[in-house]
């Protein structure tokens, strides 16, 4: 799926653009960022709602590129910042990480 | 010695690469008259390279680090430099390739070399061994090709006594565990730049970004070595920090002492020391209370090169 498409599904805003034309395949959610330096590898979106800059750091040791924030909540400008220097997507959307995944999951994203 | 493993066009890039480049120009030089009990400082600032010994412009002499240490061992009194000093030494030229510098610190053993300008011996600056890496890489910087930089092919190449070339070294500051992670960036970004396979990165970045997140959240900072050879990428990280009572129960998924500052950044979930074995081949921890904790891990190369 591509992450314009995703953002259309999800209602969410781009705050930094990073990688856009990749095509997300397979997505890992959590809020704990051990986990998905453990268990993220494969992933190529993370839905987290922990907005701060590990998010980020996180994202680019695993080589995850677009992130998903849920609940609506807004990162720090030196999240975006920092994601704008890694390339990293961001997207926003007032959707729960419940609805998030349940919506993703319907559109067929299973991973 | 080792054969490397870094991409082709990488080694050709630093093959090219001229001493001018990457020595220090910075490093503090003295006179023949300087007496040797005013070098300490020198010592340290030049990086344990050598202290170049100037009457204007020329260089005279030399004192090594070696020579600065024979003369601390030997009881002579606290003489001028000229009666300790090299006078015969080797010296690079500004056009030299950075590998006839590396090959030559090698060969002699020392950790570093002054720079002349050709006719008229005119002192331009240093090599030195522990900053060569550094100038090497922001050289290579320069001139990245952003986009493919991921995309180079590995290919065995076959350098003798390039050991000096391929060590880094970082230190990690105490500071915010909001920032921590600037660290493992860098490392990941000089990974690639020297053309290392994604895999191999990754693991490497993995399992610097959780003890990065250590090293900050207990030990109030540490240090990163990290030394790259045929076999294998070879990770030493080391702090002074409290050390860790229970090395074992510290290894169990699952345990964490991390205080709620730490969980609150997504991380003490008692996976780190675990998340940092799975990404290496060989794993070692030493740890004592009170003095340190060091780690030890490598990542083998074997079997990435096609």
């Amino acid at each position: 799926m591509k992450i314009k498409e995703l953002s259309q599904i999800l209602n969410a805003k781009i705050l930094s653009t990073g990688h856009f034309t990749r095509e997300v395949k397979s997505i890992y959610v959590s809020d704990l960022m051990s986990d998905v330096l453990t268990f993220g590898r494969e992933a190529q979106l993370l839905i987290t709602s922990l907005t701060n800059q590990q998010t980020i750091r996180t994202v680019e040791m695993v080589e995850i590129p677009v992130i998903c924030y849920t609940n609506g909540k807004q990162p720090k400008t030196e999240t975006i910042e920092l994601a704008n220097t890694k390339r990293v997507t961001i997207l926003v959307t007032e959707f729960s990480t419940f609805q998030v995944t349940g919506k993703l999951f319907a559109a067929g994203l299973q991973g | 010695m080792n054969q490397i493993r870094i991409s082709q066009s990488v080694i050709e890039r630093i093959y090219e690469i001229p001493v001018e480049k990457i020595m220090r120009t910075d490093v503090i030089r003295v006179t023949p008259e300087t007496k040797m009990s005013e070098l300490k400082y020198a010592v340290k600032e030049n990086n344990y390279a050598c202290i170049p010994v100037l009457t204007g412009k020329q260089l005279v002499g030399q004192i090594s680090i070696e020579g600065y240490v024979d003369w601390l061992t030997s009881g002579i009194g606290d003489v001028p430099v000229s009666e300790i000093m090299d006078i015969n030494f080797k010296t690079l030229h500004p056009d030299e390739p950075v590998i006839t510098a590396v090959k030559e610190l090698e060969l002699i053993g020392l950790r570093g070399l002054p720079v002349v300008e050709n006719e008229s011996n005119k002192f331009l600056g240093v090599i030195c061994r522990c900053t060569m890496m550094e100038g090497v890489l922001a050289v290579l910087d320069l001139d990245d090709d952003k986009e493919n930089k991921k995309e180079n092919n590995c290919i065995l190449n076959n350098i003798e006594s390039v050991s000096a070339l391929l060590t880094l070294n970082y230190i990690v500051e105490q500071k915010s565990l909001e920032y921590g992670g600037e660290i493992s960036s860098s490392i990941r970004a000089d990974l690639y730049k020297l053309g290392l396979p994604g895999n191999i990165v990754r693991k490497t970045a993995i399992a610097a970004y959780e003890a990065e997140i250590n090293l900050l959240a207990y030990a109030g900072g540490g240090t990163f070595t990290i030394t790259l050879s045929s076999e294998l990428l070879n990770m030493k990280i080391e702090d002074h920090g409290p050390g860790i009572p229970d090395v074992d129960k510290a290894m169990e998924p699952g345990y964490s002492t991390a205080p709620d500052w730490v969980r609150e950044l997504g991380f003490g979930a008692g996976m780190g020391l675990q998340n940092i074995k799975n990404c290496s081949d060989s794993f070692t921890i030493k740890s004592t209370v009170d003095e340190g904790t060091l780690l030890i891990i490598d990542i083998n190369m074997e079997g990435i090169c096609a």
